[in-house]
């Protein structure tokens, strides 16, 4: 009798937990069809360029919720459902940031190289005598670093298992249609690569750095902003004496100032890699590098540094690429400490 | 008297190219890594072998390289290997002031170059002019220079790294006979 009862009782249980699983499911579908759809019918990209024409009209209802800045893409949870909405979108803009996913979730995700490092180095301070204090400093340290390489996995954990060509394909198949596009990146990008095989009109490849800048689209002007990387003082520099500067460096942060952005408001995708890779870990106490990685020499340099950025921010107001070519550090700054 | 002109026409271009297109230091370079493979008939193979070794030397020496660089790798048999590095692999450290690299291999194949000696050949031939009448383009002008040196031993690579002076307008007028 009561084994009876428990059978009743036990199968009650299990058809209870089979109604909530599949009410939760439709639920689920409901409250997110566009993750739902984007993460589906996503495929190994074709060898030759876009989306057939079938899978156009599919794409552009996949593109809905692209952000006016693409670079929020970057914030999502689900990084290949991000990665899939942008790539089938029409937006050279979301194209960039489809690459920028692909680039560090299929690393992340295909690479077990800093997971074995942060535990290798894990396992070293745990059988050394080091100093308490400092060893504790950097196993909190090297937590956090273990802590945010686990988010970013699970961020991107759609990507595993694609393995590492797939990844490059779809990152070169993004490139070369980010390239071929019309509109403020494309126009960078193909002038740029004319006057760098010196079959280039100067002037145009200029007019085109300069609307991309004057653009309100973030994307496009950190494209141009990297475009100008080969022009600026440091590239005329021999390779021994790059290290002690790095105008892009001073560029970027002169173009964050101008754009109202920050180092502390990285999107997640980002702040997630400055981690794990470069060990700088923000969090709401701020920024630690762990003991055994400081800031670079340029901290020697840091008032000649802030010149420079001050100089490329005023460059960049005036929306003037030629006069942020011409941008130099000032020695006398150097000569007064 | 024509012929004269276009010797002296030829003279000239020659000196522009050398100009903008030389010197190429990469020929002088001693030390080659032994590596295997048909560079031109393969090109994942040789990405493949110039990922393997520069992204270590990426992560060694993160500040060094940015976006857009454009490096040569020089292997053993002669073979030099021309690339860029993506801005797509890089994210800006605005704390340490570093450019980190990201896992995926940042280097972008651009050409191979067959070997260096045949390339200033080429590049400094008076002949490749001819058939141009009179034309102007804007050249990126620069120079090869000696990076690093990798490895020790046996096997060891050299990078070299082109150092820009910047873009100039070049106008021709060759005469060929």
């Amino acid at each position: 009798m009561r084994l009876g009862s428990a059978v009743r009782f036990r199968t009650l249980l299990a058809a209870v937990v089979v109604l909530a699983a599949a009410f939760a499911g439709w639920h689920f579908l409901l409250a997110a069809p566009g993750q739902i759809r984007a993460s589906t019918h996503i495929e190994a990209p074709e060898a030759g360029g876009g989306p057939g024409p079938e899978r156009r009209a599919e794409s552009v209802a996949a593109a809905e919720g692209i952000p006016t800045d693409a670079r929020k893409l970057l914030d999502e949870q689900n990084l290949f459902a991000a990665f899939g909405r942008a790539r089938d979108s029409q937006r050279p803009d979301a194209w960039v940031i489809a690459c920028q996913i692909a680039d560090v979730c299929g690393g992340v995700t295909n690479d077990s190289l800093y997971r074995n490092e942060i535990d290798r180095r894990i396992g070293e301070l745990n059988s050394t005598n080091a100093m308490a204090p400092e060893r504790e400093e950097e196993l909190r340290h090297l937590s956090k670093r273990k802590a945010a390489l686990a988010e970013l996995e699970r961020r991107c954990a759609g990507f595993r298992g694609l393995g590492r060509p797939w990844t490059l394909n779809a990152i070169r198949e993004l490139e070369t249609r980010t390239k071929q596009s019309e509109g403020d990146i494309g126009r960078v990008l193909q002038t740029t690569e004319l006057v760098e095989n010196g079959r280039g009109d100067y002037g145009q490849w200029v007019r085109a750095l300069s609307a991309a800048i004057g653009s309100r689209n973030t994307v496009a002007g950190e494209a141009a902003i990297m475009a100008m990387a080969a022009s600026l003082f440091d590239q005329r520099l021999p390779p021994g004496e790059r290290t002690r500067v790095s105008a892009l460096g001073a560029l970027t942060e002169a173009w964050w100032q101008v754009t109202g952005q920050s180092g502390q408001d990285l999107p997640a995708l980002e702040r997630l890699s400055l981690c794990v890779v470069g060990g700088s870990c923000i969090d709401k106490d701020g920024v630690t590098y762990g003991s055994s990685v400081g800031r670079t020499d340029l901290a020697n340099d840091e008032r000649e540094y802030e010149d420079l950025v001050a100089q490329y921010a005023e460059g960049l107001r005036r929306n003037d690429p030629e006069s942020i070519f011409k941008v130099q550090p000032r020695r006398r700054i150097d000569s007064k400490k | 008297m024509r012929k004269l002109l276009a010797a002296i026409s030829a003279f000239v271009a020659t000196i522009v190219l050398a100009a903008t297109y030389g010197p190429f230091p990469i020929s002088s370079f001693a030390l080659r890594q032994q590596v295997s493979g048909n560079y031109a008939a393969d090109e994942g193979a040789n990405f493949g072998l110039a990922s393997a070794y520069f992204t270590s030397v990426l992560q060694t020496m993160p500040n060094r390289y940015k976006p857009s660089d454009r490096i040569r790798i020089l292997y053993n048999d002669g073979v030099v290997a021309e690339f860029s590095l993506k801005a797509a692999g890089a994210i800006y450290d605005p704390f340490r002031r570093v450019w980190m690299w990201s896992p995926t291999p940042p280097l972008e194949f651009k050409k191979v170059v067959k070997t260096a000696q045949e390339q200033a050949s080429y590049d400094l031939d008076p002949a490749w002019y001819c058939g141009t009448t009179s034309s102007s383009m804007t050249v990126w002008t620069g120079y090869w220079g000696q990076d690093t040196v990798f490895g020790s031993g046996g096997a060891v690579t050299i990078t070299a790294m082109w150092i820009s002076t910047g873009p100039v307008t070049v106008y021709t007028k060759v005469q060929c006979v």
